[in-house]
């Protein structure tokens, strides 16, 4: 008999384990292997390069020669070259203190061992809610990258695409690349926020041609771009969808004004990304809220240790500004472990920290820029209708969430257990900063503290926790002599 | 509007996933509503590779070597997944990361998400919901 508990091996412990093989997790894996250190690094992705390198399908020839897959096949490339550990398919569901992480493959669960670990496991998108974001063909804006980089596929014919940041121009540039079409692109940002980030933009000139270019090619085609513009309702109609815009003030709140719509089949909406902050609120390190960085995210040093000892943390996981600086921090994070662990001298340590802490700040300059771009916004969320789901896997409406607070619920814990908001298989991913602002504006605290962190934080089948265990296979002790 | 919710039944499972394995094309006949396929979103042009054959609900449909699950779905036209548990409202694939979960389906028995699953030849796939 073989329960499912019991890991299916042991391997030695490591000297650091990362989760995460993004830019953040990759190079922190490989500056610490540099150093001589046994790394594990795992990732549930089946290659290395994360949310903005992830590899292209295997059929598309043509995304094989974009800036972001040449830059993720160097980094696989050199990742196969390191002595780096690398586990890919395995989703991490647990981490104890000591260290010991528990993860999920096909082929079952598995534990690994490790004296320190960094988590990077990057961020995960925003959606404000809004009626209709619950029907099928409505998609996350940073998921449609994920669909044109890596799947081969548009999201449909005719698109409406709708949010904040720079992800609307890239999705619709790609879209129109890919053959696709089109309705219009829907910006929750007024023009005018965009030029005053213009001079911290600007330290990236190579990324700020890429928008124009993108930009460009809309002009190009005619697609009708609706600055200080929400996505007001979806509904459904037949095989199409019809999404309304409405106008929106400096503040993002909805005003009276002409609300166009758009009969498509596909609707992509995203309002910025969330630090992904499973590892260390489940670890209970402490956290602060960073409004114009995506919300909660761990507590750090100058060196990425939290207040645990051992427990590091890199990347968008960390606070959202962006993949160059994920890969430059990675790297300080992995040399900082491995001083941490006797492996690099201090003297050294400085020596080669030095020049990249000054491309990290370099570098984050540009991607807090971004991230405070995609910042979630009281209003937008104040606007939400009452009969609005907000927590998607129960069906939670922000009515029923209005209610609990009113009967006196505090804090999003109770909101969990009163309405069943974030006790879904997303565990409170995708509801939790929302539930988190809905409380805050109703009780006039703020921030409200995150949901807490608890395991197994990604969904486990039931027959991993059992095993093939058979109630004939247990063995029953002899009985106690009289 | 949401067509025919008769797949409901199907929906109400699952004391074991090895229900689902049994299941025949015959008895998931009623929840051809979740994979009724719409006019399929468009492959991006030029995408070629090896045609790998499996079945949703008991319908035959064909994907290209390098697809995940939901991108090979959402290839063939089937933008619905599942029904929430609650409401019983169609669901379909929304973060594309791994997140949501609101893509998962029943692949050969076991339950998983679509949109982080990379599909095989011969797979046999079923709406899926989390009870
Ligand atoms: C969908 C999406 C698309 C984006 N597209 C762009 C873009 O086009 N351009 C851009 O500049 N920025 C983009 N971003 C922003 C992006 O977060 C950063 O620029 C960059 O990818 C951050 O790097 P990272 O290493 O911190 O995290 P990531 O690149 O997100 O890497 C984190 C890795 O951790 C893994 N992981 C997470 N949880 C677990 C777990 N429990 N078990 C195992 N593995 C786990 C993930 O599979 C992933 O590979 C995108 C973000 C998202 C969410
Ligand atoms: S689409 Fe969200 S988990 Fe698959």
């Amino acid at each position: 008999m073989k329960t499912a508990l019991e890991p299916a091996t042991l391997p030695a412990p490591a000297d650091l384990i990362v989760i995460g093989a993004g830019p953040a997790g990759a190079e922190a894996a490989m500056s610490a292997a540099a150093q001589g250190l046994r790394v594990l690094l795992l990732d549930e992705a089946v290659a290395a390069g994360g949310q903005v390198y992830r590899a292209p399908h295997a059929g598309d020839k043509k995304s094989a020669s974009s800036p972001e897959a040449v830059a993720g096949n160097d980094l696989r490339a050199r990742l196969e070259a390191s002595t780096v550990e690398c586990h890919f398919g395995e989703t991490v569901w647990s981490v104890s203190p000591g260290f010991r992480v528990d993860s999920l493959s096909a082929q079952g669960t598995r534990s690994w061992h490790g004296r320190a670990l960094i988590t990077a496991t990057g961020a995960s998108e925003r959606v404000v809610p809004f009626p209709g974001w619950t029907l099928p063909g409505v998609i996350g804006l940073a998921g449609a990258t994920i669909l044109l980089k890596s799947q081969g596929i548009l999201p449909g014919r005719r698109t409406l695409i709708a949010g904040c940041g720079p992800l609307l121009l890239a999705v619709a540039a790609g879209i129109l690349a890919a053959g696709g079409e089109v309705a219009a692109v829907a910006d929750l940002s007024p023009r005018s926020d965009w030029l005053r980030k213009f001079p911290r933009l600007a330290s990236r000139p190579d990324l700020l041609l890429r928008g124009a270019g993108w930009l460009a090619s809309l002009k190009r085609t005619g697609v009708p771009v609706f600055s200080a513009h929400t996505l007001k309702e979806v509904v459904r109609d037949g095989d199409q969808l019809v999404a309304t815009l409405q106008p929106v003030d400096g503040a993002r709140r909805p005003v009276t004004g002409p609300e166009p719509h758009f009969a498509v089949d596909a609707v992509t909406v995203g309002h910025g990304l969330v630090p992904g902050t499973d590892v260390t609120r489940l670890l209970r390190a402490r956290h602060h809220y960073d409004f114009a960085q995506g919300g909660w995210a761990p507590d750090l040093d100058g060196n990425f240790r939290t207040n645990l000892p051992g427990l590091y943390a890199v990347g968008d996981g960390t606070g959202i500004a962006g993949a160059a600086t994920a890969s430059l921090n990675g790297q300080l994070a992995g040399l900082a472990a491995a001083r941490d662990l006797g492996a690099l001298a201090d003297t050294v340590h400085e020596q080669l920290a030095a020049r990249l802490e000054q491309q990290a700040a370099k570098a984050g300059r540009f991607g807090r820029a971004m991230a405070e771009l995609m910042a979630l916004r009281p209003a937008q969320v104040a606007a939400i209708s009452p009969e609005t789901v907000v927590c998607r896997c129960e069906d939670v409406t922000r009515a029923e969430i209005d209610s609990a607070i009113e009967d006196g619920a505090r804090t999003v814990n109770q909101l969990k257990s009163w309405t069943r908001c974030g006790m879904g298989p997303c565990q409170g991913r995708m509801c939790g900063d929302v539930a988190t602002a809905l409380m805050a504006q109703a009780t006039g605290e703020a921030p409200v503290a995150p949901f807490t962190g608890r395991t197994p934080f990604r969904p486990l089948p039931i027959s991993q926790f059992a095993g093939d265990c058979d109630y004939g296979d247990i063995k029953l002790p002899p009985p106690a002599p009289l | 509007m949401f067509c025919r919710y008769i797949y409901r039944i199907p929906f109400v499972y699952e004391a074991s996933p090895k229900m689902k394995k049994n299941q025949t094309e015959e008895t998931v006949g009623i929840c051809a509503a979740a994979g009724r396929p719409q006019t399929g979103p468009r492959r991006k042009t030029g995408l070629a590779g090896e045609k790998l054959a499996f079945s949703f609900n008991g319908q035959r449909v064909e994907g290209v070597a390098g697809d995940s699950v939901a991108a090979a779905l959402l290839a063939a036209g089937y933008t619905t997944l599942r029904e929430s548990p609650r409401a019983g409202t169609p669901r379909g694939p929304f973060c594309w990361m791994g997140v949501c979960q609101e893509c998962t389906v029943v692949i050969d028995g076991v339950r998983r998400p679509a949109c982080r699953t990379s599909l095989a030849a011969g797979m046999q796939i079923f709406p899926g919901t989390i009870a």
